[in-house]
């Protein structure tokens, strides 16, 4: 039980990791938009068929991480910029956003599907594996951890201690005060939906890696799981975020090792619950009483 | 790069309906399959099958004069998506067969075929066809409990006693574990696990560490490509290399050999041991089927020339349109049921291999019976197939066959025998 619990926990913390790399930019763009934006699935199918493209055009999967995060970044934009502003400008309410990026989401991936087709594809970062006493880890994975810890801290650095960090938070508490202040949010929101696409974008090619073989459609494993570790994390708390993740990721394979891994789902989902009924909007954010 | 069913489709017909066109007006194949999502993959394995077959048969002539053409309709895997769509394929006045149904919508899209009289080659290995009713419905795959006895013996065959039962939560291999675990146990050995996977989870090392718990010797089963490359990826950089792996048709598709292949490389060939139909995959039906799908298609098209799938559907489509020649009728109550006659053939029947050869033989007002890609196939009076069946591996040039699976052996499991592989 104890090597099954290893080796469980090993592999809960590269999902995790990569899990809160694209949890963070998810609930960025709410913080700044108020939008749950369900296009953020698709675009890490989008950052996946990318990634191949390039492998498979010799470029190291190194240099397509980066690119990939780029044009996942741009594209991120002109969804912000062509969809959620004007509409946000119309008085679109909260739930109409939602599905109207679901939409998209599914214009986005029906257009992958178009180009790329359903095949299965895959590419590897650098291959081996190494022993950490009875867990056996590949360096794919051991960069993926590192990858996915630099990124979230990176962004964590960022919001915490710079000028534009101070706008972001000052941006998604109160946007209205934010402005009268001198922030510029309209420019805070556009960077955030660049920077969070950039997440969604090496989230997506993490995704890749980690699943070994992935379709057009591969990013549907990891987005329920966002989208719990968002909420449980409190939506629009990157910090949160991270320990959504990771609470969602650990207990779902300590539960599977230990219960039936035939209900990790539930498990999941479950642990979403629970933390709902203690605390309605999330671990990290307060309840006005 | 990969394309499209569609694409595939699209660049195969196009070039070619306008050199063969017809006179007539075209029947048509609908391909009812699944051609989004994770298993997309299975639409492309259709077309693999119905693409040769349009092709060969439209340079034999068509079908009375009429050209085939292959018409793609998504199931989606989901009876909720499967039920309009075979509504909107049975709107088709020229409709000559439908192939593709499969485990989570065949009860529904047999259901409306056999209403509306159109024959149907179902890939589902559900035992509730096993006695089945309807008269239009064929199955020219195995059925599951015979294919997982067969796993069974195929795996104490190979000299693993000492084995996991990996098995995923589709309808299919759902079907084939109970008879594998129960054939194991009536082999005299045991599995050490029975593990079920849940689809496509980010990770499968809990069960991986099980498996390695019970000191499993090798890894038998059936799962479906998305979940199979997180999991035997993970298999592999757990064991430090991958065990052998012994599986059935589903591993030898395409879409689960360019998922699994991706994720732990060339390794596969050489661990993996198919546990298949008898067929003739030397045979002239076979040679005939795979140099038409690797000439018609692109580089995505060829990774199915292994496909025991596509292969069947090549063959349903061929006898098909043999019934019809043979009824000299485009109508389906007249050609369904010569269906069992051009494969299972009479007494002075001409053994034929392609549909030219069955189309000469008719027209010398010949009986025939037809030995395609997927070797002799004999319809019980519940329209299926009962095969023997082979151990195979894969090679860089297909399948090489190896031992017969005993079909004394399979007769005791069936009948719930203690036997000895």
């Amino acid at each position: 039980m104890i090597h099954v619990l290893a080796v469980s926990l090993g592999s809960a913390v590269v999902v995790a990791a990569v899990l809160a790399l694209s949890t963070v930019g998810f609930t960025l763009r709410y913080a700044v938009s108020g939008v749950f934006d369900l296009t953020y699935g698709a675009l890490m199918g989008v950052a996946m068929v990318i990634a191949f493209i390039l492998t498979e055009a010799g470029v190291s999967l190194w240099v397509a991480v980066v690119v990939v995060g780029l044009a996942v970044a741009v594209i991120s934009v002109m969804v912000e910029g062509l969809v959620v502003r004007p509409m946000s400008a119309r008085g679109a309410t909260s739930w109409v956003m939602m599905i109207v990026t679901f939409a998209v989401g599914l214009a986005i991936e029906a257009a992958v599907l178009g180009f790329w087709g359903p095949s299965f594809n895959s590419f590897t970062l650098v291959g081996g594996t190494h022993r950490l006493g009875s867990v056996e880890i590949t360096t794919d994975q051991l960069w993926t951890l590192l990858i996915a810890a630099l990124c979230t801290l990176s962004v964590g650095a960022v919001l915490r201690f710079t000028q534009w960090g101070r706008a972001t938070r000052a941006t998604a508490t109160n946007p209205r005060l934010a402005e009268n202040c001198g922030v510029r949010v309209r420019t805070i929101r556009t960077v955030t939906w660049f920077a969070s696409g950039a997440l969604c974008g090496m989230g997506g090619v993490l995704v890749a890696l980690q699943v070994g073989s992935f379709t057009y459609s591969s990013w549907e494993l990891f987005f329920p799981l966002i989208i719990a570790a968002a909420v449980v994390g409190g939506v629009g708390r990157p910090g949160g975020a991270v320990a959504g993740a990771f609470l969602i990721g650990l207990v779902t394979a300590l539960a599977s090792a230990v219960i039936s891994s035939a209900y990790e789902d539930v498990i999941a989902l479950g642990v979403l619950v629970a933390v709902l009924l203690v605390r309605p909007r999330g671990l990290f954010v307060r309840t006005a009483t | 790069m990969a394309v499209s069913a569609t694409l595939v489709a699209a660049t195969v017909i196009g070039p070619f309906t306008g050199a063969f066109a017809s006179a007539k007006g075209d029947v048509v194949v609908g391909v009812l399959s699944t051609y989004t999502g994770a298993n997309a993959g299975y639409g492309q394995e259709g077309m693999a099958g119905c693409i040769p077959a349009m092709l060969v048969i439209n340079a034999a002539g068509g079908v009375m004069g009429h050209h085939v053409t292959c018409q793609e309709f998504n199931s989606n895997s989901d009876p909720a998506d499967a039920v309009p769509e075979t509504h909107r394929m049975l709107q088709l006045s020229n409709l000559l067969l439908t192939l593709g149904s499969g485990g989570t919508t065949a009860p529904a899209i047999v259901r409306l075929a056999n209403a509306a009289k159109l024959t149907v080659f179902s890939e589902t290995g559900q035992s509730l066809f096993n006695v089945n009713k309807y008269s239009y419905f064929w199955r020219d795959v195995p059925v599951d409990a015979s294919q997982g006895y067969a796993m069974a013996i195929a795996t104490v065959m190979l000299g693993y006693t000492h084995v996991a039962a990996v098995f995923g939560q589709g309808v299919s291999s759902q079907g084939s574990r109970p008879s594998f675990v129960k054939g194991m146990k009536l082999l005299g050995h045991p599995v050490v696990d029975t593990v079920v996977l849940p689809t496509s989870a980010p990770s499968y090392t809990t069960q991986i560490a099980g498996i390695q718990g019970h000191s499993a010797d090798a890894v038998v089963g059936e799962v479906d490509p998305a979940s199979s490359a997180t999991f035997f990826s993970e298999l592999k950089q757990v064991y430090g290399k991958l065990p052998p792996l012994v599986g059935d048709q589903a591993y030898d598709e395409g879409p689960w050999l360019k998922s699994v292949g991706g994720a732990v490389g060339t390794t596969l060939t050489k661990r993996l041991t198919l546990v298949l139909p008898v067929a003739t995959s030397a045979g002239p039906g076979f040679r005939q089927w795979k140099t038409t799908l690797v000439a018609s298609s692109d580089p995505t098209g060829k990774t199915y020339v292994t496909d025991s799938y596509s292969a069947a559907d090549f063959d349903a489509i061929v006898m098909t349109a043999l019934a019809a020649d043979e009824a000299h009728s485009l109508v389906s109550a007249k050609y369904n049921r010569l269906i069992r006659t051009v494969t299972n053939g009479v007494k002075g029947a001409v053994v034929v291999h392609t549909y030219a050869q069955g189309v000469a033989a008719l027209a010398k007002h010949k009986k025939i019976r037809y030995v395609g890609a997927s070797g002799p196939i004999t319809f019980n009076k519940y329209h299926n197939w009962e095969p023997g069946y082979v151990l195979q591996k894969l090679t860089k040039n297909g399948l090489k066959q190896g031992r017969l699976v005993p079909t004394s052996v399979l007769n005791k499991l069936l009948t719930g025998h203690r036997a000895k592989a």
